[in-house]
């Protein structure tokens, strides 16, 4: 954690300078998407940028995800270096053609003559963010963790998102960068000075020795949460945050979980086909013999997301869900 | 100028074609455009035209024939007689496809047969064929420290090993260092024979119902040996120790009838008229105690050979119950084991046994001041309830005497004759 | 360069150069097709064979660094762009001397270096690629324009539409050029796009609009030269409908179920582009044209033939670099 010159940001704030810092520094960096100038985004994020940079580098795009991701492609391989905003990750199916099958290969399938430095911001995620429901809340980063030419982050507080978003721009390649909502308004310590996070490096957000907690974005909180409880019944939880989902510090995960002998995933997505069922196998086989227990992935429900709070409540992972699951692998 | 006519690719799937027929001949003129021969896929009939000009030769495919796409069926050339290419007649070209990568019925990559060791030896366990479900930490530790999993109790679901057992195991082995008492103790379990568990009746009621002590006396056997050599020489027969120590008991038991009875409680003495003398024979598995009757009897060579014919059936394991029935005094010999001196017990319902130990060298003193003497240390345990110190300790002053002065022996043996 | 741009005012060489561009095109698609009948190629090849005078025309007025998008019919496009020959059709081959280093293939070909961000085969995918081109060149603030080739069955794809809307908006220097060969695979465009005059569409989403005979090479470079010159003039980006004609299969070896074999061949005799315009030359010009367009094709033929000697020599990539060129 950082020392001197930070301050207290929020997730959103902290979006927002990393984007600023670096439109400073490159001319060639752009932002474009819905809403973006004057109105701030979907969300704010923008806010204060189209009044610093101008209707050139802050573009306001007409509802069409396809064609402006497509856009923000063909400007990246010539020479410039856009941040797409979609205002919510559940609209990047829209774009899916340009993300996956243009953004991600042109540089594979043109043998290396182009790049395509682009970065997407998709807000992804349910919780906080109640009664969005199915079309606003999904959480998709294993569609995107499973195409090849892509890079996803999923920072879960500021500092990291502050450090990622920088990286993610100066990175040459198409980011496809996950902001939760639900984080949007919590503060971390964020330096003042130029920093970055690197991309496939992970964290241990919080060191133990009795069982490995493996979680992303919100979920990260919610790990944080169980193990306080759990340090009262004499469990000591390790939490690890990968923070870059691909390309995935692996080494991580098998370094912790041949020290604890448990692990256990944490994930908001749904269940089947997502990231946590990749992790669990990766991690099988690697560390086989170094398990106690079968490796615990907890995900959300296989349903498109309720309105109604009484069953969205339904769909999520909660803190006693992984208090549960611990003690599960505890055996205790 | 030579142009190839080959087979063309006019469908996408297409691997060969049926050249249904050749629409120019041998030899013709041909221009570019006009139709050479006519194909059959399985899509349909197509022309195949010209895409040069010149004389088509060397035709190598008939009317019918089903050629693969890309092979070289003729030539057109630009002079009549151009020669043509050696070997000309079908030759698929270098790039002729093959199959293509994928093909139904090419074989499956077929997963490999688990090797042997992806079945561990010690998940299958010799005496049942029951799984013993374990983690894999707890089954790599227990093999690290040579624990056999099978002993194990697991605590985990299904009974799973889990990695606490077996640091509990671990903790345990620790804790087995001098002066401290072990949790768990590694064995095996035997069960015991018959025989075995006779003898173990027998002891323990030897134990808990007569209340034994013993004397001690050293026996010199310089004339036992002698008379021993001469009494081979003499019978042309091995005799041993044990033969002579029948008969020297039997003669003198006679004069100790309380050693040669049984106690009845509460208050009778059975004394036996029979002197059945038993032996102390070892077998694989336990003590059995052949008897030989009415010993006084019997003459040296008698016993010598009821003594043989026991050796014989000790060793074949095959000793009758009348053989083992009705003694009345016993004798225990370790001697040939190098053992000196023992205690045996009392094989109830008798009173006494005597135990032999082995022949050993003794100081003694001669004329000339000292000397070494062959000496067997004999040891009565006998039944306290009825024989004082004092009565065994007649008997062997008596039984002593009688070894170191063997005369009286031949004399007996003389007059058995 | 500085070259007169009005086609009529061209030099004679100059003509001869267009002239010796289709003539490569054509021979390149001709090459293409016998390595496809020969089994040699996997995967499909989309001839642009008929379509010569549309690239032609439209690639006459762009600079190396202007900038296109290409689609699956392609070849034409880099070849009228000044593509390499050799390592274009090394990439047909799949060779690792190709443009691509033999990982993108027929339908996949770019050249960077000449300005072409690739061919785009999702239909009308390359379309936004060309609109952010324009816009970096908005933002850098120079004067190339980018083109975008596209054909009728483009126009079912919502992201046309899209596309232009957001050039129109933000007055990016794109020209949208529909090659309108009037089939989409085996479909008549006439069953499937409801939009009869394509120009009119255009102008309605913002576009100045033009349409023109695409089989004609002189109308076509003129259509292109005021196109360009109402784009600067008005920073308004431009739409050109090429009416043209597909000799071969959507594919080679496609069965072309609802075409018209009759008409296919009518259209070789009557509207053949190369042959057009070698009838305007030898219209314009003295006799002695005849030998120098002979030559001009001989020259073509040649190029074409050595560049199929280069990528039949050439060495397949390496399989443990399958990897490679994934990520920058």
């Amino acid at each position: 954690m950082p020392e001197n010159g930070s301050r207290k940001l929020t997730y959103m704030l902290a979006i927002r300078e990393a984007l600023q810092e670096e439109m400073r520094a490159d001319p060639h960096v752009l932002i474009m998407g819905e809403d973006l100038a004057r109105h701030g985004g979907g969300f704010g994020v923008t806010k204060e940028l189209w009044e610093e940079f101008g209707s050139d580098r802050v573009r306001n795009t007409p509802i069409s995800e396809n064609s402006f991701v497509g856009a923000a492609l063909g400007a990246a391989m010539t020479g410039s270096r856009p941040v797409v905003e979609l205002m919510f990750m559940d609209f990047a199916m829209v774009a899916m053609d340009q993300i996956c099958n243009e953004a991600a290969k042109v540089r594979y399938m043109y043998g290396g003559q182009a790049q395509a430095p682009l970065v997407i911001r998709c807000p992804q995620g349910g919780l906080s963010w109640k009664s969005a429901a199915a079309q606003h809340s999904q959480s998709l980063e294993a569609w995107f963790v499973h195409i090849p030419g892509l890079k996803v982050v999923f920072p879960s507080n500021a500092y990291d998102a502050k450090g990622l978003l920088k990286s993610a721009i100066r990175d040459n390649n198409p980011v496809v960068f996950i902001e939760h909502k639900a984080l949007y308004g919590i503060e971390d310590l964020v330096p003042a000075e130029e920093y970055l996070v690197p991309f496939g490096k992970g964290k241990v957000v919080r060191p133990g020795n009795d069982v490995t907690v493996i979680a992303s974005g919100y979920m990260v909180h919610f790990a944080q949460e169980a193990a306080s409880r759990l340090e009262e019944k004499g469990i000591e939880v390790e939490i690890l945050d990968p923070r870059t989902l691909k390309p995935l510090d692996e080494e991580l995960f098998y370094q912790s979980i041949k020290k604890t002998h448990r692990a256990v995933i944490v994930q908001e997505a749904n269940k089947n086909a997502g990231l946590g069922m990749d992790w669990c196998a990766r991690i099988q086989e690697n560390c086989f013999d170094w398990l106690d227990a079968p490796i615990s992935v907890l995900a959300g429900e296989d349903v498109p997301i309720p309105y109604a709070s009484s069953i969205e409540n339904q769909i999520y992972v909660s803190t006693s869900d992984i208090v549960r699951a611990v003690k599960e692998v505890c055996y205790g | 100028m030579i142009y190839e006519i080959f087979m063309p690719k006019l469908t996408h799937d297409m691997q060969t074609g049926i050249l249904v027929a050749w629409v120019k001949k041998e030899n013709d003129l041909v221009k570019k455009g006009d139709v050479l021969f006519e194909v059959e896929t399985d899509k349909a009939i197509s022309e195949v035209e010209a895409e040069d000009e010149g004389y088509l030769r060397g035709i190598s495919v008939e009317d019918g024939q089903e050629v693969k796409v890309g092979e070289v069926i003729a030539y057109l050339t630009s002079d009549e007689t151009e020669p043509l290419p050696a070997g000309s007649g079908s030759q698929p070209t270098d790039e002729a496809p093959e199959q293509p990568e994928a093909v139904a019925g090419e074989p499956v990559m077929k997963k490999e047969d688990p090797s042997p060791d992806s079945v561990s030896p010690e998940s299958v366990s010799p005496d049942s064929l029951e799984r013993i479900f374990i983690s894999p930490i707890a089954r790599r530790m227990a093999e690290e420290s040579q624990i056999d999993i099978h002993k194990v109790p697991g605590s985990g679901p299904r009974g799973r090993i889990i990695e606490r057992d077996i640091t509990a195991v671990l903790a345990a082995r620790a804790a087995t260092k001098p002066g401290k008492l072990a949790n768990t103790v590694a064995y095996q379990d035997r069960r015991m024979s018959r025989a075995n568990q006779v003898m173990a009746a027998r002891m323990v009621e030897s134990v808990q119902t007569i209340p034994q002590f013993v004397v001690e006396m050293a026996v010199r056997l310089d004339e036992v040996l002698r008379y021993k050599a001469i009494w081979q020489e003499q019978h042309q027969k091995k005799l041993s120790l044990t033969a002579i120590l029948i008969r020297a008991v039997s003669q003198v038991l006679g004069g100790f009838p309380l050693l040669n009875a049984s106690v009845i409680e509460p208050e009778t003495i059975r004394v036996y008229e029979d002197i059945n003398i038993g032996i102390a024979f070892q077998t694989a598995e336990s003590l059995l105690v052949p008897v030989v009757h009415n010993a006084p009897a019997r003459s040296m060579f008698e016993i010598m050979t009821i003594m043989d014919q026991f050796r014989m059936v000790a060793s074949e394991r095959g000793f009758q119950p009348e053989d083992l029935a009705l003694g009345t005094f016993t004798i225990s010999n370790l001697g040939m084991y190098g053992v000196e001196r023992f205690t045996a017990l009392i094989n109830p319902p008798q009173t006494a046994i005597l135990a032999v130990g082995s022949s050993h060298d003794q100081l003694v003193r001669t004329d000339k001041g000292f000397g070494f003497c062959s000496a067997i240390a004999l040891r009565l345990s006998t039944d306290h309830r009825v024989i004082t110190g004092v009565y065994a300790s007649q008997f062997l002053t008596a039984l002593r005497e009688l070894l170191e002065n063997p005369k009286t022996l031949i004399l007996q043996e003389v007059d058995q004759r | 360069m500085d070259k007169p741009r009005l086609f009529i005012e061209l030099k004679q060489e100059q003509h001869l150069e267009l002239l010796k561009r289709m003539y490569q095109i054509r021979f390149f698609e001709e090459a293409a097709g016998r390595y496809y009948r020969k089994g040699m190629v996997k995967g499909g090849i989309h001839a642009s064979i008929g379509q010569e005078a549309v690239a032609v025309g439209i690639c006459a007025h762009l600079r190396t660094n202007d900038l296109i998008t290409s689609t699956h019919r392609g070849h034409g496009h880099h070849i009228a762009k000044g593509a390499d020959l050799n390592k274009l059709m090394a990439e047909i081959l799949g060779k690792e001397e190709g443009y691509c280093k033999g990982r993108g293939g027929s339908m996949h070909v770019a050249a960077f270096d000449i300005g072409s961000l690739g061919a785009f085969p999702v239909v009308a995918a390359g379309v936004p690629s060309a609109v952010g081109a324009g816009l970096s060149i908005r933002l850098h603030k120079d004067d190339r324009i980018a083109v975008s080739f596209f054909g009728d069955g483009a126009l079912g794809q919502g992201t046309i539409y899209e596309c232009m809307n957001i050039a129109a908006i933000w007055k990016l220097p794109v020209v949208f050029v529909c090659e309108n060969n009037r089939f989409a695979v085996s479909t008549d465009c006439s069953t499937s796009i409801a939009i009869e005059d394509f120009a009119k569409m255009a102008e309605s989403h913002g576009l100045k609009a033009y349409q023109v005979d695409g089989q004609d090479l002189e109308k076509v470079h003129y259509t292109m030269f005021r196109a360009v010159d109402y784009l600067k003039a008005e920073e308004q980006p431009v739409f050109i409908q090429a009416d043209t004609f597909r000799f071969e299969g959507h594919y080679f070896g496609e069965p072309e179920v609802n075409r018209d074999k009759d008409q296919i061949r009518q259209m070789r005799e009557s509207q053949d582009p190369i042959e057009r315009f070698v009838f305007w030359l030898q219209d314009r010009y003295e006799d002695d044209i005849i030998e120098r367009i002979d030559q001009v094709k001989q020259s073509a033929f040649d190029e074409i033939e050595s560049a199929c000697g280069f990528a039949e020599n050439g060495s397949d990539p390496a399989p443990e670099t399958y990897a490679e060129y994934i990520y920058a």
